[in-house]
């Protein structure tokens, strides 16, 4: 996220303390900053963008609410990320329960796209949808953190709170079974 | 296997990224704004409220709640009668604890919890009992509700002061 690097983590604690103290253009900076980091780990726990834009509206509203339970600002991003995974989580165990596929999902359209790319959901987009869909919440976990910005395992591990042998396991698994779902497109 | 794995991590990287591409980021900062501004206007922002006071206001309900159990229990394993309007209370403050004890209109004590160190001053109280069924019968002895109240706020100053002034409210 370059707007993060080039803004600097002081900068960031700055905008937190700001938006802790009400501060709304201090929050809005921090979207600006955040918003497509959010998106990307989201997308990875999710499989399409419309839903994975959905939650990180969400998790900002979430984020700007409860900022101020915040204890640390310079730790802005990782609470921040920890709210998209565990809204992303919920989002599709609901996805699943509500029809066990991705169809429901797909009835709103695609928002954020243009009109063309809209009408051009490709098949292997689809399938992988479908297929993250078919992981458990911890695998999904696991192996978006491990490919969001090549997370370590330890990373990985530290995030879903659990030792490094645990989050190798389920990125493990993850790819297992996304390569017998996926198999037609590898 | 190891192949594999790659072509997986690859697939799910180029996913993400002709996803992310089809994104309106404008789009979604106003989406976000405009959410935020409902939420703002729906929902209270939390206060900021120490996490201390928290924890005592918690452990003040916490200990309000067994207190309350254990006098109950206490009275009734007991022979004593408590007549219905008559009784008092009485909570004596000590240092770290809070005793409390339910006299009958003739200053006898019916009920008493306490831990056993020196008395450092006391608190008068209102009781009144609330029976649920209708008046008691011969056998006063089952449960009801109890409201006990002091006069007015007090606060003393037993090193742990909030918890005792929370759970003068609490009770």
């Amino acid at each position: 996220m370059s707007g993060h690097h080039k803004n600097g983590t002081s900068d960031v604690e700055r905008l937190v303390d700001a938006s802790r103290a009400g501060d709304r253009c201090a929050f809005d900076d921090l979207v600006r900053l955040y918003q497509r980091r959010a998106t990307h780990l989201a997308v990875r726990l999710l499989g399409n963008v419309d839903d994975a834009t959905e939650v990180v509206q969400q998790a900002f509203v979430t984020a700007y609410l409860k900022i101020g339970k915040l204890r640390e600002a310079k730790r802005f991003e990782s609470w921040l990320l920890k709210i998209v995974t565990n809204l992303a989580i919920d989002h599709r165990e609901t996805a699943r329960h509500r029809s066990g596929t991705i169809e429901a999902a797909d009835c709103e359209g695609k928002r954020y796209g243009s009109p063309v790319e809209n009408q051009i959901k490709t098949e292997l987009e689809d399938a992988i949808q479908r297929a993250i869909l078919k992981l458990s919440a911890k695998e999904a976990k696991a192996i978006s953190l491990f490919g969001f910005e090549d997370l370590s395992h330890k990373e990985v591990g530290k995030i879903m709170g659990c030792s490094v042998g645990t989050a190798r396991w389920y990125v493990f698994r993850a790819r297992r079974k996304l390569s017998v779902l996926l198999k037609d497109y590898l | 296997m190891k192949g594999g794995q790659d072509r997986i991590d690859r697939l799910l990287d180029k996913n993400a990224t002709e996803q992310l591409a089809k994104v309106d980021w404008d789009r979604l900062t106003d989406d976000i704004s405009a959410r935020l501004d409902h939420a703002r206007r729906t929902e209270p922002m939390p206060s900021r409220r120490p996490v201390v006071v928290k924890i005592a206001a918690r452990a003040a309900a916490a200990a309000a709640v067994i207190f309350v159990i254990i006098a109950f229990r206490i009275r009734e394993s007991s022979d004593m009668r408590v007549h219905r309007g008559s009784p008092a209370a009485e909570v004596v403050d000590k240092k770290g604890a809070v005793s409390f004890q339910i006299k009958d209109a003739s200053g006898r004590v019916l009920a008493m919890v306490q831990d056993g160190r020196t008395d450092k001053g006391a608190v008068k109280c209102d009781v009144e009992i609330i029976d649920r069924n209708g008046d008691l019968g011969a056998d006063s002895s089952r449960a009801a509700w109890i409201i006990i109240s002091a006069p007015k706020r007090t606060f003393v100053d037993n090193g742990y002061n909030r918890e005792e002034a929370d759970l003068m409210c609490l009770l």
